[in-house]
Order: structure tokens, then sequence, then C-alpha cells
């Protein structure tokens, strides 16, 4: 019987060392004459029209292999998909019984073999003794007795036939110069396999291991942009394999979890350390069941809140790659949420506290027979300061809203604001009077006319002269104007209450303010400062407050541009900046 | 017929109680908030008190608690005014020893009078 054996090393790195491979490795006996022999027995026609055949079948199979490759790999840089790949239609250029390969993978070798024709176990396990002893070679180590996770598929072995591996070559696949495993086909036919048709395989391969090479570069480049990105995110991201090790623990889970040993935390560590907060491991498992996210709020980890997500990550063939928890801190949310909460609940009560007393006293006078004249005038003039306060009130709630959602509309005329300012002062002298404080006014001569409203700037005025009127007792209020580079100056100093820096923090917050304005003879709305500072930002102005401390005074400054374009741009300037006063909202 | 302390912080509400009450013949004596109810309290002697539940400085809650801890005063009636949406404190205010508690959306201040006359009236039996 003649035995002919194949044993082709083809280094995938340049067509060159594949012939001296070749020349090297190639272990045949008795082949050569074989082959001349057969090729002598087919007419040269026929020799022609054979290989037009076989040329357009190994076309067609290129083709196929590379279509096959970017479809069902995708993005997977799993090498026995990639063989897989490769073996899959060989069959339409390659006679052969058994196609195997055969990969290391940690400590362990994974072989797996698809049977064309059947062949017998004995077959299979010849196949597999010449690659284990082909793949040591190779990669120059020594595998025998090392473990083999085997899988057979295609045709039952049939152990009633009777056959032996009589034609075989080995291909090494190398990836980055690497062996990463090895391709055998193999046949009981005798004398089957020549340079001809092992060059066919080795071309795909080498095309295949260059696809898997540029696939890894991108996914490389990809990995390096999450992994920049995961690292700047403010979320907490932790991810997670199928076996629960922590692959990913960015910045800022290290941050959010303070973790003792926060360089290499396990998942012990993590779901220790929320232990009565969130039931982490339940939650891993149940979303890794479901194969869906799981979601939990408000959890409090070191005085913040977190909206906690798990979510099973999976690959692009939907198989389960991984566990990803995130968490996002809701902090600032839940903040705002209660405000705003507190702001509705104000805003009911402050409406429905005076609509309670005019009810009550038409109620009074309509049914109460004993009520007099006088006591009638007295509870009408109440209900006509009560209804006024509601019209105001519900005035500045609009104005509110309005700069908030960024319509809140200016009408600006170029002008001369000291003139404004002087009205103002002019109109609170006898109220200042009354309490024994004295105002005035300090104008520079100099001040060039500005673009404004009159009558939104004469509001911010009124409003800043009667609040310092209001928390001053005694000393006196000074509004100076004056020029600065390209702007208009105007500062209301006094020498009252003075605020503390938490009250000048939330001056102009309509959270901190609203309600703030009962005391006093006249009712406020609390909203006034938050008003002004709309008015002065939709000039493209800005408004601040200053003081030394508590009863040290304190100094209201705003000031107005001067350039032309604050006049000729009104439409881009006269809208107030939705959302200005978040800035104080969320201190 | 009876002397009043009401302690009020809305000023109108306020002066509506005040006159609804003196229609009904009683002594009103008004305080504006929580710590100068407590003042009034102490220095004269009154039948019944009225005090709104939230108040600045002092609430009227511990006015009341202030009222049933102190020997002389602790079988004064109390009535206590709450707001809407603090129905949680109606609860309050009866535990700490309140008589009557009026909601002042709901009540409106003639249904008060009658409801102070016959609490007067109450003692005076």
């Amino acid at each position: 019987m003649l035995i002919a054996a194949f044993f082709i090393a083809i280094s995938l790195l340049t067509a060159l060392l594949l012939y001296l491979s070749y020349s090297l490795l190639f272990e045949h006996h008795n082949t050569n004459t074989h082959i001349k022999n057969l090729h002598k027995d087919i007419s040269e026609h026929d020799q022609a029209q054979l290989q037009r055949e076989q040329r357009l079948k190994q076309k067609a199979y290129h083709a196929e292999v590379l279509r096959e490759l970017s479809e069902r790999i995708g993005y997977s840089l799993d090498v026995s998909k990639i063989i897989e790949v490769i073996t899959g239609s060989l069959g339409e250029v390659l006679e052969y019984s058994t196609v195997s390969y055969m990969i290391k993978e940690n400590n362990h070798i994974i072989f797996h073999s698809y049977v064309a024709n059947s062949v017998n176990h004995q077959f299979i396990k010849e196949v597999q003794d010449k690659m284990l002893a082909a793949f040591s070679k190779m990669i120059d180590s020594n595998l025998e007795g090392i473990y083999v996770e085997e899988a057979i598929s295609g045709t039952i072995l049939d152990d009633t036939v009777t056959c032996q591996v009589n034609s075989y070559f080995n291909l090494p696949l190398v990836i980055e110069g690497d062996i990463l495993g090895v391709i055998t086909i193999a046949s009981p036919k005798s004398n089957i396999y020549n340079l001809e048709k092992t060059k066919i395989l080795y071309t795909i391969t080498q095309q295949a291991a260059s696809h898997y090479e540029k696939l890894k570069q991108v996914l490389e480049v990809e990995q390096r942009r999450l992994n920049a990105m995961v690292a700047s995110m403010a979320d907490g991201v932790i991810m997670l394999d199928r076996n629960l090790r922590v692959i990913v623990f960015n910045p800022a889970a290290k941050k959010i979890l303070q973790l003792p040993n926060s360089s290499n935390p396990t998942i012990k560590d993590i779901a220790d350390s929320l232990t009565g907060k969130a039931d982490l491991r339940t939650k891993l498992d149940e979303a890794i069941r479901n194969e869906r996210a799981i979601e939990q709020e408000d959890i409090i980890v070191h005085n913040h809140a977190f909206h906690l997500l798990i979510t099973p990550v999976k690959d692009s063939n939907n198989t389960l790659i991984g566990t990803a928890i995130l968490f996002r801190d809701v902090t600032a949310e839940k903040e705002l949420i209660q405000m705003r909460d507190e702001f509705t609940a104000k805003v009911v009560h402050e409406l429905r506290a005076p609509l309670t007393t005019i009810r009550g006293t038409t109620d009074m006078i309509v049914n109460e027979s004993k009520i007099t004249e006088e006591m009638k005038k007295k509870l009408l003039l109440t209900m006509k300061e009560d209804s006024e306060h509601m019209l105001k009130l519900v005035g500045d709630i609009l104005d509110v809203a309005k700069i908030e959602a960024g319509k809140f509309q200016i009408e600006p005329t170029l002008g001369k604001l000291q003139e404004e300012v002087q009205k103002a002062v002019d109109k609170f002298t006898g109220q200042a009077k009354e309490k024994g404080v004295s105002l005035s006014a300090q104008i520079d001569p100099n001040t060039p006319e500005v673009s404004f409203d009159v009558i939104r700037i004469e509001q911010v005025l009124n409003n800043l002269i009667s609040n310092a009127i209001k928390y001053t007792d005694k000393g006196a209020i000074t509004v100076t104007v004056r020029p600065e580079a390209n702007k208009v100056v105007v500062e209301i100093a006094d020498t009252g209450a003075g605020l503390s820096k938490e009250e000048v923090k939330g001056l102009f917050s309509k959270f901190k303010q609203f309600g703030k304005g009962k005391t006093g003879k006249v009712k406020g709305t609390g909203l006034g400062l938050v008003i002004a500072k709309g008015i002065i930002e939709s000039h493209s102005g800005k408004i601040e407050a200053s003081s030394e401390g508590t009863n040290k005074g304190s100094v209201f400054k705003f000031w107005l541009p001067l350039k032309q374009n604050s006049i000729n741009n009104e439409t881009d300037q006269n809208i107030a900046k939705g959302g200005a006063n978040q800035t104080s909202i969320n201190k | 017929m009876a002397k009043i302390l009401l302690v009020e912080d809305d000023v109108s509400l306020a002066q509506l109680y005040k006159t609804a009450l003196e229609v009904d013949n009683h002594e009103v004596i008004v305080a504006g908030d929580g710590q100068d109810g407590i003042a009034k309290l102490t220095s004269d002697k009154y039948d019944l008190a009225i005090l709104d539940i939230v108040l600045p400085n002092t609430s009227g809650l511990d006015i009341l608690k202030k009222i049933r801890e102190t020997e002389s005063i602790k079988g004064m009636k109390v009535i206590m005014l709450t707001n809407y949406g603090q129905q949680e404190n109606v609860k309050d205010a009866y535990d700490a020893g309140a008589d009557d508690v009026f909601l002042k959306y709901r009540v409106t201040p003639t249904e008060a009078a009658e409801k102070v006359r016959s609490l007067v009236d109450s003692v005076a039996q």
C-alpha cells in the first residue's frame, strides 16, 4: 500500500516563505511519479477544461469565504469561527474525508473535526495525533498529554468502515506572526493532495488572517476610544465578564463607591459595599437570567442619590459576554424636584390664603347681620389689598415663567439711564425719610446714553431701592450711576441688615426667595430679585449682590452694556436667557 | 363674653376672625407670631386660644404643648387652625390636646364663631 502523507507548514507571512517551507517540510513518499502518471492519463483538452472549471470553483470559493467572513464574523475575534468559515465550503474545491482544526486556548486544546465522508474513530484519532504532533512542532512546545476538548460534526463515524489516513496536509494559522492553530485536511485516499491544491487553502487562510488582523486593529482603536470615553464618564461604570470578573471599573465608580481596594476590586468588594442598599448579586443574576436590564432607583451611597442600571452585554451574535453596572448620580435632580415641589406647594398656599380670606369676608358680609358698616369697610379694604397682592403674585409668577422659558421680551430704546435712577430716588425719598434713612443719588455727569427698556428698568430700580429701605433702619442709602469700560453701572449701597454668604447665594433663586417678601408694610412676593435678574440679563447686562455680612449693609450692582450691537441685535439680546437662574438653583 | 387670644401670622385672616368673633361680643387679642403668642399668654389671662399651626418662630403646636404643660392654664380651650395639604397636622393637634381643629379653607369665620360660641358655652355650663 502506498502511503502518501503530506506535511506542510506554511508560513503566512510571505509567499516566498511558503515555497521555502514547502521544500523543507513537504513529506511524501512515492508521490511525484504517481501524480505525473495521473496527469498523463488525462487528455490535454480535458485537462484544459478541468483547469478552467477548477479555477472558477476556486474563485467562487474565495468569494464565498470572504463574503461569509464579513457577514458572519462581524466584530468577533473568534479564531474558531474564522476557521469554520474557511473550511465550511472547502468541499467545493478540495476532496477530503475530514477537515479539522486545532487551537490552543488557555490550558487546553480545542480540536474540531468536520467529517465529510464516513470514517471510523481510529481515523479521527490518527488525524488528532498527527495534528498534535505538528502543532507541537510549530509552536515548539510539547502538547502531549494536554487536555483536548473534542468536537466532531458532519457524517456519523462508522467503525465498520475500514480506513486510515493516507493523504493529509497541515496548514498553520498565523496571525500577527503567532501560530494560533492548525488546519488539517485528511483523506483515506492516497496521493490526492499536491502543491496546487494546498495553495487554494493557503491563499484563503492568508486572506482570512489579514482580515482578522485588520479587524483586530479596528477593534483595538475602538477599544481605546471606548476606554477613554468610559474613563471620562461622570457615571460610574463597572463591567463584568461572564465569570463576574471586574474588567472595567472607571474613575467615577471609584469615587462613588470609595472602596478600600479601589485599584483592583472584585465583585464581592462591590456587592458588599452596597449591602443594605442594593442586592447586587440578586440583581446581576436576574439581569443575566432574564437577559434584560434591571433598574433600581434612589440608592444612597455616601450621601449621594444614584440610579442603578444593571444590563447584560451581548456580542453581535446575541451571545452574553458580560454585564455592565451603571451608577448615575441623581442627587442634583432629586434636589431640584424637591425644590420644585416645595415651590409649587408655596405658590398654592400663597394663592389659597388670600382666596380663603376673600371668601370668608364675603360670607361674613352676606350672612352676618350684626356686622357694622365700619367693620364692613375695613374688611373690604383688606379684601382689596389681598386681591391686589394676588394679581401681583400671578404677574410675578408669569414673569419668572417667561424668563425661565426664554420668552421674556423687552423693548429697549436709547436713553439716559441716570434720569430713570434720579426719578426712582425722588419717588422713594419720602418713604426713606419716614424711616429716618437718607436716600441720595450720585450721578457721574459723563454717563453716556444706553439702550434699555424704560418700564422694566424702572421695575428693577423700584425693587432694589424699596428693598434697601425695607432692610435699612438707620444710616444711608446711596444710588450711584457711573460709566465703566463699555457699560453703565448702577449701584445701590445701604447701611442696613446686610446678608450672610448663604443668603447672597440664594438671592436670585425663586426657590429660595418665593414667599419671603411677606413681612413689612407692603407685601411682596419674594420674586422681585429673580425678575430683576431676568430683566438685566435680557439687556445682556449683569446683576450681583454683595455684603460684608449680617448687619454690615449690602450693595446691589447692575450694569448695562454700551455696545451698539445691543441695539442692533435686539432680537438676539432681548430674549432672557432661559435657565439663567439654574446656576443658583443647582448650588 | 370671652377673652380670646388669636395667634395668626396672616394679617388679613387674623382681621377677619377678629371681626367675626367681635361681632359675637368676644374680646380678641391678636399675636402675629409664636413668640408674641407665648408672651401674651404669660402676661394675661384668656378663656380660649386660637392658634395657627404654622407660625414664624414658635409653632402653634409648641404653644399648645406649653399650655397643656402649664398648671395655671392647662385646662384652657384651644382651637388649632391649619392649611390645605397639612392634614397630618390635624392628628398631631388632637394628640397634643386640641379641643377642635379648623381647616382654614373649609371653615368660614361665621362657622368658626359659632363653634367658638358652643365651646365657650360648654365651659360656662
